[in-house]
């Protein structure tokens, strides 16, 4: 959690005066980068990779799918796997299982470029329970989410939460770590992008990360509007000058109706 | 220390040489009514021309002359001007009580001998602020304020609305050096900004040094501002307040032994949050917005050469909603006991605290997280002045300063965290300083010294870590609790000069180096109380600035206008920032998130003073640029710092239209502040992230405003004052960028829109003050 991101938002619900306009700027536009994402996780054999380009600020509304790349995942022991190129820049993988604490490394291809990322399997943590609180803003009956786990003592842990509510995904990144917590039971509340109410269906994924792709996704979390004076695109675990991540995970789900 | 007054005595010996039959007249100089020291009366003898003396920051004054009969002409800025004429046959002491001004033909002579002083003295990239301009200046919520009436002066810029630092020459707001009574004030703004931590009414003077401060400051790159508090009224009980919208003061100051020791005591309140509970909102209606503070002074004459002084600071600010709340806030307390050892030899040891705290509260039901930081200084100075001859006034002393920083400890009432308390980085900081106010000649006055500065890391029982360029810990060393592991050593010259090459006119030069070893990591928009002070290290190295500043100074033959420009350059070394995508949690790793590099700055300022007069005012422009170079960031190119601003202008204009009419108005324009805007886009999840290239390559809309102030003066007798102040900030509304961010369209699909939020449009406001 960001101070400054909390003084600042403290800032703006206290000065009622404050406002927001729209600005003409000029904008500079970058050249188009590869965005390749990779996640695979622990329960799942089929595994997926895509590769988008990025846009300009007044770009398309769409963003295009980069085909014809050649991707091959492996693992410590040089088992391998080929992707299959799905068109619009989706690739899929064939069969292909994980192990514990294996170290993995994802070549992607994309015409005549080489991005090459490995990312090692955490340890599987259980998510125990899902335990809902008052949010203590607006809505009596809104809540947040805590997704309890016990925290393994003898290494750092990172965590990574998807949640779906009532079929609806939210799309905000939602990480934490054990920082503060190294070996209790987890109790750090999701503060997601909506809070749900008594009766909604809430679905968390719990995936755990290694420390590459926490600090990934902690940069670019830190870049969102309001937060850091000087943002800057997070450090990829691919080489060759892309953007995105490939992640190994460990993974388990809950579902759970709010009370 | 014997040792010491040799070397100095042999430096100055040329005048023992010439120095036959000679006495010294010296003494202190204070304000008849009130009892309070003045600092810088000056004392002229009407026989040898333009020759003086200064009172220094107690009102003591020392003058050398051989055995004559002499008229002595003391005046002071307000004050009537006294005439003493003796026979100086043998060593004097005269202490002189100066009156209320009454406006005659010789005081407009002596203010203009005064105004004088600005050309004449060596000293550059000064300026002295006094209560009776800062009265009249318009600022935000009718609340005088010495930081916010400083930023209207060249070379001084404002961080914007809601920031608390300010930026001097390009430095970055920890670099400066910040004294209230010679304790460091570490965050001097309350509610982010909106307010100094000074309470004017309890203020004397503040002076503002932009880097070519005297030896006798150090610890900061950029500036020091020196703030004095008033002593406490000697002879009468006095009270005086203000009631405003959103903030009430009052001030109680008199004798406890009449002539022989007084009081002081001023406290402020805010009460915005009162306006919270009406609103129907149910988050602000819980929420908390205040602050308060404290100052408190007693000063007692031991005898005729003794003097002592306490003096303290307290101040909290607590900001927050039902579940979350900050807490932050500033004490210190000086000890100071004054001793005149001869007429000549003038000596000052004080014994300063100085503490700044910040706590983060965080509750939920069965959840109570405190985050906290601690920074505790213990400080003592011994100084002194040494009155050699009339051409030298030698300065020397030694200060030692332990710093005792708690970057962060957490600790909670839950099963939920481990408490975690990042053990106290401990240091030692021991200075010795000397310098020389020298007038080589009518025209030339020099001002040169030198400090030198120790740096010793203590060690604290706990692992201190070396980190390489990757953020990897290469090297883990357990130091002994209070063991010195490391020591920096520096030596700060500094040298200025002036030389009125003819009457009202002059040049100056200077150049200084300054050391800094105390470091505020920052990486939010706004400067927050909860950013975090560290100490030099293995990993960080002092701070180093070297300035060179060239001037040319003005005064009008009727001495209504002032003018001077300076030009400087500053050369920064051992510069810190954080890495890209730094996590910048308070930890035992944190500088291995740290990178380091250099700096440049430079500019030219003007500044065109009117000082008497029914309108008075001046007018300030700088025009500067501001870069940092640091390893690993921007591609390791030079690039903007966040307080490179192009142009910079301040106008004031104040005008009495009588005793009880004054209106007043500033307008400010400045260019907007060095940012990074996102160059493109991309899709992570499917949400939309930005893409960055270089570094503060874009500019914030440029700043402007225009605030007008009217004060009405409805009641003054001897016996009772008061007044009405009305003001409004932001006069024509002009939406002022706090920080501009980015969206996706609603309307175009594709398309992203810059967003500018805005925090203050017009604010009017009204406060009554009164004395009795």
């Amino acid at each position: 959690m960001k101070f400054s991101n909390i003084i600042y938002a403290i800032l703006i619900i206290i000065f009622s005066t404050a406002c927001r306009k729209k600005i003409d700027l000029k904008f500079k536009d970058s050249a188009p980068k590869n965005v390749i994402q990779c996640e695979i996780n622990d329960t799942d054999s089929i595994h997926y990779v895509t590769i988008t380009k990025s846009l300009g600020l007044n770009g398309a509304a769409t963003y295009s799918g980069v085909t014809g790349a050649i991707i091959t995942l492996k693992d410590q022991q040089g088992n391998t796997t080929t992707f299959l190129d799905l068109g619009d820049g989706k690739y899929q993988s064939g069969v292909y299982f994980l192990t514990n604490n294996f170290t993995y490394t994802l070549s992607v291809n994309v015409n005549g470029e080489d991005f090459i990322a490995t990312s090692t399997l955490p340890t599987h943590v259980n998510l125990e329970d899902l335990v809902f609180l008052p949010s203590g803003f607006g809505d009596e009956n809104a809540r947040i989410i805590v997704p309890l786990r016990y925290d393994p003592e003898n290494e750092a842990n990172f965590y990574r939460f998807k949640v779906t509510i009532n079929d609806t995904v939210d799309k905000s990144i939602q990480i934490q770590d054990d920082e503060l917590s190294n070996g209790l039971l987890q109790q750090q509340p999701i503060f997601g992008g909506e809070f749900p109410v008594v009766g909604d269906t809430c679905e968390v994924t719990l995936n755990c990360i290694d420390k590459n792709v926490f600090d990934y996704l902690f940069t670019l979390l830190s870049n969102d509007p309001g937060g850091s004076a000087t943002p800057a695109n997070p450090k990829s675990n691919f080489s060759g000058g892309c953007l995105g991540f490939f992640s190994a995970q460990a993974k388990n789900t809950l579902v759970r109706i709010a009370e | 220390m014997k040792h010491l007054l040799w070397i100095l005595a042999i430096l100055a010996s040329h005048t023992f040489l010439l120095s036959q039959e000679k006495y010294t007249i010296s003494g202190k100089i204070t304000e008849a009514t009130s009892g309070e020291d003045i600092i810088g009366a000056k004392v002229k003898v009407l026989e040898l021309d333009n020759f003086g003396a200064y009172s220094n920051e107690y009102g003591f004054y020392s003058l050398t002359l051989a055995r004559g009969n002499y008229t002595f002409v003391y005046s002071a800025s307000g004050l009537s001007t006294d005439t003493v004429q003796i026979t100086l046959d043998q060593n004097t002491t005269i202490n002189k009580e100066m009156d209320a001004e009454i406006q005659t033909e010789e005081m407009v002579e002596v203010s203009a001998v005064k105004k004088d002083e600005n050309i004449r003295n060596a000293q550059m990239g000064v300026d002295v602020l006094d209560p009776q301009t800062l009265a009249k200046v318009p600022v935000i919520f009718g609340e005088r304020d010495i930081i916010k009436t400083m930023q209207l002066t060249p070379g001084i810029k404002s961080g914007g609305d809601g920031n608390a630092g300010f930026y001097v020459r390009g430095g970055s707001a920890d670099q400066n050096l910040i004294l209230l009574d010679e304790a460091p004030v570490y965050n001097a703004s309350h509610l982010l900004g909106f307010f100094s931590t000074f309470n004017s009414d309890a203020i004397k003077t503040a002076t503002i040094y932009k880097g070519n401060q005297p030896a006798q400051f150090g610890g900061r790159l950029s500036s020091v501002l020196d703030v004095k508090m008033n002593e406490g009224n000697l002879k009468k009980f006095g009270v005086s307040g203000g009631i405003g919208l959103i903030s009430s003061k009052l001030n109680v100051e008199g004798p406890i032994i009449k002539d022989k020791m007084s009081f002081l005591i001023s406290a402020r309140r805010t009460y915005a949050d009162i306006f919270l509970k009406l609103s129907n909102n149910k988050d602000l209606k819980d929420a908390s917005l205040y602050f308060y503070d404290l100052n408190a002074k007693l000063n007692y004459k031991l005898g005729e050469k003794d003097r002592l002084y306490l003096s303290g600071y307290f101040g909290r600010d607590k900001l927050g909603l039902s579940n979350f709340g900050i807490t932050w806030g500033n004490a210190t307390g000086t000890l100071r006991w004054n001793h005149i050892i001869n007429s000549k030899l003038f000596s000052n040891t004080s014994f300063i605290v100085s503490n700044y705290i910040y706590d983060i509260n965080i509750k939920s039901e069965d959840i109570k997280i405190t985050i906290g930081s601690e920074l505790q200084d213990y400080n003592i100075k011994q100084e002194f002045q040494y009155f050699v001859s009339n051409r030298h006034k030698l300065r020397f002393g030694l200060n030692a300063i332990h710093h005792g920083i708690v970057p962060g400890s957490v600790t909670g009432s839950s099963d939920a965290i481990n408490a975690e308390t990042v053990p106290s980085k401990l240091s030692l900081e021991n200075s010795v300083f000397v310098l020389d106010e020298y007038a080589l000649s009518d025209k030339i006055n020099i001002n040169y010294g030198v400090r030198g500065t120790a740096f010793s890391l203590l060690g604290n029982g706990s692992n201190a870590y070396r980190f390489d360029n990757e953020s990897n810990i290469t090297d883990t060393n357990v130091y002994a609790k209070n063991k010195i592991s490391r020591t920096y050593y520096n030596i700060e010259p500094r040298f200025s000069m002036s030389f009125s090459y003819k009457k009202n006119e002059s040049v100056k030069v200077a150049y200084s180096r300054n050391v800094q070893n105390i470091h505020l990591i920052s990486n939010s928009t706004s400067g927050s109380p909860t950013d975090i002070y560290i100490p030099s290290s293995d990993n960080i190295k002092p701070e180093i600035a070297d300035q060179f500043a060239l001037g040319w100074f003005k005064l009008s033959k009727n001495a209504k206008f002032e003018f001077s420009t300076e030009a400087y350059y500053k050369d920064l070394q051992n510069q810190i920032d954080y890495k890209d995508g730094a996590n910048t949690q308070a930890n035992d790793v944190l500088e291995g998130e740290l990178r380091y590099g250099i700096g440049r700055a430079y500019g030219l300022e003007v500044y065109l003073k009117k000082t008497s007069g029914k309108l008075t005012g001046w007018l300030a422009y700088t025009i500067s640029k501001t870069e940092r170079k640091i390893d690993g960031i921007n591609e390791n190119k030079w690039y903007n710092a966040r307080q490179d601003r192009t142009h910079d202008i301040s106008l004031v204009g104040i005008y009495d239209f009588n005793e009880k009419h004054t209106l007043s108005a500033t307008f400010v324009f400045y260019t907007g502040n060095a940012v990074t805007y996102p160059t493109g886009k991309y899709q992570i999840s499917d949400e939309t992230y930005y893409l960055y290239s270089s570094r503060n390559a874009d500019r914030l809309p440029a700043y402007h405003r225009f605030d007008i102030a009217y004060t009405w003066v409805n009641k003054k007798t001897a016996k009772f004052e008061s007044s009405w102040n009305f003001s409004i900030y932001n006069l024509y509304g002009h939406a002022n960028p706090y920080i501009v961010t980015f969206e996706e369209s609603k309307t175009v699909p594709g398309q992203t829109d810059a967003i500018q939020t805005t925090l203050f449009k017009i604010i009017p406001s009204i406060s009554y003050n009164f004395k009795f």
